[in-house]
């Protein structure tokens, strides 16, 4: 029959190649089945509903009379994520040191589905998600602990909603702190001038005097630096040996940075205190912590988002070795 | 020399031909035969052409491999990297110092934030930077490649030795990387298409005959000359030698006529030097598969006389000279002593129109 009517038989070929169905719209079918199976065994069927991601919510606790979210709110909250046969892959809870922090729907966490979840809360609620593959690692996994195409369970606590201002606020309330505890006033320690509020609201302080030369437009800037939190603990060093070179006033760096270096002669020294609204602001998290340098690899998060957590002041004493 | 050798051949040629004539039945009954068509006789002129596959590819040893989302570039690992990386591109063809780019992770402290980072795609395939002693990584593709072969070749007893010319037509495709697959890029090289332009001398032995099948061996060493898509001033000198190593199958459609089908595999490379001495080995090794025909030409005449019907090779009279000389009853295709039958095969070409038939020729 082939030989006879190659024609139909090519006919019949393409019926069959276009009755296939998108591999992903299967898996995603096939999970949904198992999604829905396992929400009926845990009796959560009947209040769960889906959104247009394929995340399946539904509430735990509600707090009806608790505070919305407002665009760019800044949510602090716990969580526990598991897989369906009930293995925990993380937990966040009150016994952690801090509360998580993230900035909802800009993009700032991974994966992509907690992004989603976050947007259901009331301040004070906690809801339970199932995140199918597509929204959760998709492919990824790690170890045995998050096998490949793992579908994820989350629940979520959301315990405050906060506003970039008061965030900025609080940020302010631990840079005047830190001139007190790190003796920035004394003069006879850090001998060259009093700490200084730039009109970014940045604090500068001159460490060692310089020459006159400055860097100006386009200036190739050559610098060492030492970058650290409040906490003294080292987030970044750069040394004599591999000094940082940049072009002034391009924006290739961190605003903060660039303010600081303004205000610097060659041979300079001098300490910045750099709030994380000229750092990295809400920078970009990995849930579970522990798959930060994995994602980091993998070209889905930035590189700084693995020294520099969400809205984060950073400290950097700087030398200014060369302005070209 | 060269011009010495090539009388010397023909000469020997020459001599083995006729002295192949001195003892038979041509001498016997004095037919006569052109010695020219005899000598010539003793040639096959093939033509060919066919399709392969050319793999271009080379190991970065000995190298700094970097990439970002706009250039590729290498750099000899002799060399000190600073903050700074100046580095060569067209290291298949035509090398040039490409502009410095910085070597810092673009979007590690200090650099600036990136507003959506997660997922953003301005993080794909960001810097890539590779020293090839730790890792081996090198580039491969595999090219469409159109050859046009013709070929003059020699026989004696079962040995042939001969000359030809081969054009060949490369569609390079960009060179896939060997590892990291999934962070480093194809290679594009400057060309898309390039040519070959082949002269080459040939050895072939006939090492087995099955019915009208023959089967040679066949090497074939010459030289290849690129096509202008590769620098030839970028290139070392005697870089341009090649060795081929193929099997003629061929069909015997007649003493003459012969259809040949000649897979082969054909080495050859060349090294590109980049302007700070270094140098890189590009190796374009192909398989091939040529169709073609050969032909001898015939070493008598076809009958002058339209009435003439003999079907065999025959020898008539030349009423113009008075002697006798042999002609052929076939055209140089078609087998020239066939027996019954041979020639006059059912008419196969009638089966398609017959096909309702019950013996459908």
């Amino acid at each position: 029959m082939i030989g006879k009517s190659p024609l139909m038989f090519f006919v019949i070929v393409l019926i069959i190649l276009s009755c296939k169905k998108d591999p992903e719209i299967v898996v995603d079918s096939q999970e949904s089945e198992l999604i829905e199976t396992y929400l009926d065994s845990a009796g959560l069927l009947g209040g769960a509903s889906q959104d247009t991601s394929g995340l399946y919510f539904y509430p735990i606790t509600l707090n009806p009379s608790g505070k919305t979210q407002a665009e760019g709110s800044v949510l602090k909250f716990f969580y526990q994520m598991t897989l369906l046969n009930g293995t925990i892959v993380d937990t966040y809870d009150s016994l952690d040191a801090d509360t998580l922090m993230v900035k909802q729907g800009v993009s700032a966490i991974y994966p992509v589905g907690f992004d989603y979840a976050l947007g259901y809360l009331k301040e004070g609620e906690k809801w339970g998600f199932v995140l199918p593959s597509r929204i959760a690692f998709g492919d990824f996994s790690y170890s045995t602990l998050i096998p490949e195409n793992a579908i994820i369970r989350l629940e979520i606590e959301l315990l405050e909603i906060q506003s970039e201002e008061d965030i900025l606020d609080n940020e302010l309330d631990q840079i005047n702190t830190y001139i007190t505890s790190a003796s920035l006033r004394d003069t006879v320690n850090n001998p060259y001038n009093q700490p200084e509020y730039l009109p970014s609201g940045m604090l500068f302080k001159r460490l060692r005097l310089g020459g006159s030369r400055r860097p100006g437009p386009d200036s190739l800037i050559t610098i060492t630096y030492e970058g650290r939190f409040f906490d003294e603990s080292v987030f970044d060093r750069v040394t004599n040996t591999d000094p940082f070179e940049f072009y002034f006033g391009q924006s290739q760096v961190i605003s903060g940075l660039e303010l600081g270096i303004a205000e610097m002669a060659l041979q300079e020294s001098a300490l910045l205190v750099i709030p994380s609204y000229l750092a990295y602001r809400e920078s970009a998290q990995v849930l579970p912590p522990f798959l930060t340098e994995d994602m980091i690899n993998l070209e889905i998060i930035p590189s700084y988002s693995g020294k520099v957590g969400p809205y984060q002041p950073l400290i950097f004493e700087i030398q200014l070795i060369g302005v070209n | 020399m060269r011009k010495l050798l090539l009388v010397i051949y023909f000469a020997t040629g020459i001599a083995m031909s006729v002295a192949g004539q001195s003892d038979d039945i041509y001498t016997r009954y004095n037919i006569y035969r052109n010695p020219f068509r005899v000598f010539v006789n003793k040639f096959s002129f093939t033509l060919s052409s066919g399709y392969g596959l050319t793999n271009y590819r080379h190991e970065l040893e000995g190298f700094y491999f970097y990439q970002d989302n706009n250039t590729q570039l290498i750099l000899s690992n002799q060399n000190e990297l600073g903050g700074i990386f100046s580095g060569y591109d067209g290291w298949m063809s035509r090398p040039f110092l490409a502009e410095e780019v910085a070597i810092d992770d673009p979007y590690d402290v200090p650099y600036d934030h990136l507003s959506n980072p997660v997922n953003n795609p301005l993080l794909r395939n960001r810097q890539v930077l590779v020293d090839t002693d730790t890792l081996d990584l090198g580039f491969s593709s595999m090219s469409p490649t159109v050859p046009i072969m013709l070929a003059i070749d020699y026989d004696i007893n079962k040995f042939r030795f001969g000359l030809g010319i081969q054009y060949e037509r490369h569609y390079v495709k960009p060179l896939k990387p060997t590892l990291l697959a999934d962070r480093i890029r194809p290679y594009q090289q400057q060309f898309e298409k390039t040519s070959y332009f082949k002269y080459f001398g040939l050895l072939g032995y006939q090492f087995y005959e099955w019915w009208d099948y023959t089967f040679v061996a066949e090497v074939q060493l010459g030289r290849a000359q690129a096509g202008k898509e590769i620098s030839q001033d970028a290139i070392g000198i005697g870089q341009n030698f090649f060795s081929n190593i193929g099997i003629n199958i061929e069909k015997n459609l007649s003493e003459y006529f012969r259809i040949v089908v000649r897979p082969s595999y054909d080495i050859k490379s060349y090294v590109v030097n980049l302007p700070d001495a270094s140098s890189v080995r590009n190796y374009n090794s192909a398989f091939m598969v040529q169709v073609g025909v050969s032909i001898n030409i015939p070493e008598i005449p076809r009958s002058p006389m339209k009435s003439d019907h003999v079907q065999l090779k025959h020898v008539i009279v030349d009423s113009s000279k008075g002697r006798l000389m042999e002609v052929r009853g076939q055209p140089f295709w078609k087998k020239q002593n066939p027996k019954v039958g041979e020639n006059h095969r059912r008419l196969w070409r009638y089966k398609l129109k017959n096909r309702r038939k019950i013996d459908p020729y």
